[in-house]
Formats: C-alpha cells, sequence, structure tokens
C-alpha cells in the first residue's frame, strides 16, 4: 500500500514547518467539493488535500451522474431540504466552476422521470413525494403523470410503464468532468493536493493534528468507505458501508434518443446511453456480473423497447458509500476540536451544497437554521 | 475519400477484393476491416450521431467504438476486430440509432 512517506519529500520544505490550516482526507467529490468551498470563501486559507491510490475504490468515479431530488429525504425532512437546496445551488455552482476550471461538466436541469412499472409502485411515489413537499413547505415541485401523461413527455415507453413522477428540480452532469474541474479549480486557487497518500494513523497533539507527517490546525475526513475505520481515531462514529450499483453504457445514440434525466438511465451529451440501477450487498467486491447485467438489460428494455437495438459498449460496477438509513452524515468530534466527518451518498447532487453551505459550517459562519439544518444529519441519529 | 495515406510495407502483397460502399476494390490480405478502409483512403468511416462530425478508426484494438461500419448486413460491426474475406459487404457512414 502507498503511504505519504514516499512523498514527502515532494512537497516544498516550508509547508511542512508550518501546519496547514485544513488537511482534508480524501480527493473524491466530497473532498474535492469542500477544499473548493473553503478557499473560496477565505482565498488566504492553506489547504492540503491527501488521496489515496488510483486502486482505491472510488464512487466518484463510478456513478451514474444524476443531481436527484425525487424522494430523496421522503421519510428525512432535514436531508429532503438539503437536496433541495443543493439542487438549487447547482446552476451558479455549474457557472463559476466551467468558468474558472474551463471544463465544461455537461450540466442540465432538464428534469427527471422516475417511472412506475404497477398501479401499487405509482401510488408509493405518490405518498413519498407528497412527503418531500411537506418537508419542503411546498418546494419540492413534482407532477403525477398517468401513462398518456408520460407517453406525452417522453415517446417511446414501454407496455408495463403505468406512469411517472416528474420533478423540474431534477437534472445530471457528467461526473468525472465534475471531478476533474474541481480539482483544476483548486490546484489554481492554491490548494495543495497529494495522490498516492493513503493516511493509515492520525495523531492529536496538543494543538491540532499529524497526518502522516503534515500538521494541521483542522481536519475533515472524507474518504468514502474508509471514514468508518478513520472516523474512530477521531472519536467519531461513522457507520457507511458498501453498496454496489452496476451500469452499463450503449453506443452513441441520436440526441433526444431519451431526454430526461432518470434513475434507470440517461443520456450523456456525447450521446451514450447510460443505465444502471442495481443495488447489492458484496461486500468490498466491485465487480460487475452477468447476470446483473442481464437483469438492469431488461429491465431497461421494457422501459423503452427501442433501446434493444443499442449494443453495449461498457459496463462496470462501483461501490456507494452508504449510511444505515441512506442519508449523508456531517460529524464533527465532540472529543477533538477542528476535527470533522463527511459521509454521503448523493456526492453528485449535494456537491453545490457541500462546497456551499456546509463550508460555511466547517468555519462557523454559519446562520442559525442552516446550522440546526445540517447538524439534524449528525450520527446522533443512529444512536439507540 | 481522399488519397491513402497508407501503404503496405509488404512488396506487392497478395489481394483480396472487397466489396465498399458497392464498389469491388483489391486490397492487401489479412488486413482488419479499419486498415482495410484506411487503406482505401476512408479517413472518415461514419458521423457521430450527436455532433454530425465525421469519424474514424481510431484505437484499432476495440474499445472506442470510433469505427462502426455494416459489414454482410450486419449493422453497428467494429471495423478493427473483423478480418477481411473474400468479397465482404462492407457500407460506412451509419449514423446512431437514427
Ligand atoms: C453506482 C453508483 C451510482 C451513483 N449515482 C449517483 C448519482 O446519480 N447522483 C449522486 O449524487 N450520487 C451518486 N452516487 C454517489 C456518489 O458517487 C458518492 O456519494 C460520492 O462519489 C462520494 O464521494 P466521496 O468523495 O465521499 O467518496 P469516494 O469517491 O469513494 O472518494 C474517497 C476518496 O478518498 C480516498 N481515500 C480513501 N481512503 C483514504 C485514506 N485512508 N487516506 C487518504 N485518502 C483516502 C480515495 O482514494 C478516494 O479518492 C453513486 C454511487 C455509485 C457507486
Ligand atoms: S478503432 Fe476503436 S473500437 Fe475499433
Amino acid at each position: 500500500m502507498d503511504t505519504c512517506k514516499n512523498v514527502l519529500s515532494l512537497i516544498p520544505a516550508y509547508n511542512q514547518l508550518e501546519p496547514y490550516d485544513w488537511i482534508i482526507v480524501g480527493g473524491g467529490l466530497v473532498g474535492a467539493s469542500i477544499a473548493y468551498g473553503l478557499i473560496q470563501k477565505q482565498p488566504q486559507l492553506r489547504i492540503l488535500v491527501l488521496d489515496g491510490a488510483d486502486t482505491d475504490h472510488r464512487a466518484s468515479v463510478g456513478n451514474f451522474g444524476l443531481i436527484w431530488v425525487q424522494g430523496k429525504g421522503h421519510n428525512f425532512p432535514a436531508y429532503a431540504n438539503w437536496s433541495l437546496q443543493g439542487a438549487d445551488l447547482w446552476p451558479q455552482f455549474a457557472r463559476q466552476l466551467i468558468h474558472e476550471s474551463q471544463i465544461d461538466i455537461a450540466y442540465q436541469r432538464q428534469g427527471g422521470l422516475e417511472f412506475a412499472l404497477s398501479q401499487q409502485h405509482l401510488s408509493v411515489l405518490s405518498e413519498e413525494m407528497a412527503a418531500m413537499a411537506h418537508h419542503t413547505q411546498g418546494g419540492f415541485q413534482y407532477t403525477l403523470l398517468d401513462r398518456d401523461a408520460a407517453l406525452a413527455l417522453q415517446p417511446g415507453l414501454g407496455e408495463s410503464v403505468v406512469g411517472a413522477v416528474y420533478s423540474p428540480q431534477d437534472g445530471q452532469v457528467n461526473p468525472l468532468y465534475l471531478l476533474s474541474a474541481l480539482h483544476k479549480a483548486n490546484q489554481l486557487h492554491g490548494v495543495e493536493y497529494q495522490s498516492r497518500c493513503t493516511v493509515e494513523n492520525i495523531e492529536v497533539l496538543t494543538q491540532g493534528f499529524n497526518v502522516a507527517g503534515f500538521a494541521a490546525k483542522q481536519i475533515v475526513l472524507c474518504a468514502g468507505l474508509d471514514n468508518q475505520r478513520l472516523g474512530k481515531q477521531l472519536a467519531m462514529h461513522l457507520p457507511v458501508s458498501p453498496v454496489k450499483g452496476q451500469i452499463l453504457i450503449t453506443e452513441r445514440a441520436a440526441a433526444g434518443t431519451f431526454t430526461y434525466a432518470s434513475p434507470q438511465l440517461r443520456q450523456t451529451a456525447e450521446g451514450t446511453i447510460q443505465i444502471g440501477g442495481s443495488h447489492e450487498h458484496t461486500g468490498l467486491d466491485d465487480r460487475s456480473s452477468l447476470e446483473v447485467m442481464q437483469a438492469i438489460a431488461d429491465d431497461v428494455v421494457a422501459l423503452m423497447p427501442e433501446l434493444a437495438r443499442l449494443q453495449l459498449v461498457r459496463s462496470w460496477g462501483a461501490l456507494r458509500v452508504m449510511s444505515p438509513d441512506g442519508g449523508p452524515i456531517y460529524q464533527h468530534s465532540d472529543k477533538y476540536k477542528g476535527a470533522f466527518g463527511v459521509c454521503c451518498h448523493s456526492g453528485v447532487t449535494l456537491a453545490a451544497a457541500h462546497a456551499g453551505p456546509l463550508t460555511n459550517w466547517l468555519l462557523n459562519t454559519l446562520d442559525r437554521d442552516q446550522k440546526i439544518l445540517i447538524e439534524a444529519m449528525n450520527n446522533d441519529r443512529f444512536s439507540v | 475519400m481522399t488519397d491513402s495515406l497508407f501503404r503496405s510495407l509488404i512488396k506487392d502483397p497478395p489481394q483480396c477484393p472487397i466489396v465498399v460502399n458497392g464498389v469491388e476494390h483489391q486490397v492487401p490480405v489479412q488486413l482488419s476491416v479499419a486498415a482495410a478502409l484506411l487503406y482505401l483512403g476512408h479517413l472518415a468511416t461514419r458521423q457521430h450521431p450527436v455532433s454530425g462530425e465525421p469519424r474514424a478508426p481510431f484505437c484499432h484494438m476495440g474499445v472506442c467504438f470510433e469505427c462502426l461500419v455494416s459489414i454482410d448486413g450486419q449493422h453497428k460491426q467494429r471495423a478493427c476486430l473483423r478480418q477481411i474475406t473474400p468479397y465482404m459487404c462492407i457500407e460506412t457512414l451509419m449514423a446512431g440509432l437514427n
């Protein structure tokens, strides 16, 4: 395993004397969004991102790319409000990030469709959406569509589709471009970044922390699935476990083959159709498997029969960073001041919220209501 | 089509007839379909279904899917992964789904 020792010599010597203001452990979407938000709010901050190896499990490079509000937090009011706020912050966040990084991250808020294949499923969706709208005081907008209305929006739906939920607040982005745009912008702003730097131990100093030979006043754990192990060292309970998702990619098809965002499929800016939606508990095994790929393909052909004409060109599996209730965890260590942990299974949707209000929370510059909202998503909810 | 930028390294290689877009040509035996098309000067072999840009074989090892052509009536075959056979019928410029 790579450790930081072999890259220490690459860091300019003076940096090792002065403690960093922040060390962020993990350079996935969560760590990169937080670094981006911190440096934008306080450009004088010295920030170091320590990232693991390219062979690590990284949800940030295997995900579906949806900015998805529908149903997120229907049973968790704070999360519902947070998801909506995150999606609403996205347009401005995307503009700024594209401007700074000069990378077109293919952000689109074209609205999202969740399909129902039975009347029973449609009524479950309908209840969830009503709960979302209630939690957000009507902020969450949606329309229940019967089959004809769904067909009017998206022609070509299969016989088995009985209806759908449409929300104009959902959208999509190219998640790989998003991650590299964040890293590029961070670099331009002077955030330091070390890859191949798996943090094994964090030492608590009288003031601050020693992370693999680097001193920091404050630390944020954003190490995805490794947060559980690292959290323990800082007296934080960060319960996350892997849930595998498999994704299929078709050859490129004409634009408009599928117009909306949806958890089962979306069409990328390049024209490929991305197909997904599986959930498996297979530990740290992230390989794709034929049975699941076939099941995903069958499901999507039931939704859109004409897709059967397209060839698949790629597939992969990736591990979600899942908390017991699926919601994010924003934690500060009661025991060690200046230590924080952030885990979430919606790092794309919440990227703008993480760069925005969450970094205000870390900097302790939030107003009271926002602070209450974020702290409603700490780990207290898991204690019995 | 332009004059080919490619030529065979073997002097007077044995030839194989193939049919490209309805026209019969002689090309060196054992080429891949992609190589045969480049040899004949087809610098673009299809249009990108979204942007309409001309596209051509890129990776020559089956991963980029830029080389899709129709072979003997089968659509969207990767030209780089198929070897030519006598009188194989190849159609270029297949647009995506439509
Ligand atoms: C199949 C799938 C589909 C998804 N679809 C969506 C979607 O449509 N929309 C959405 O919003 N979200 C989606 N997600 C979730 C989203 O991808 C994750 O929430 C997000 O990527 C989590 O980012 P992260 O930075 O916490 O974790 P990761 O991407 O896992 O990054 C963690 C980073 O920490 C590093 N690291 C690990 N351990 C250490 C260590 N000890 N020291 C230093 N560095 C370390 C790793 O190298 C890695 O770079 C999906 C996830 C999956 C798997
Ligand atoms: S040239 Fe890349 S797949 Fe054929």
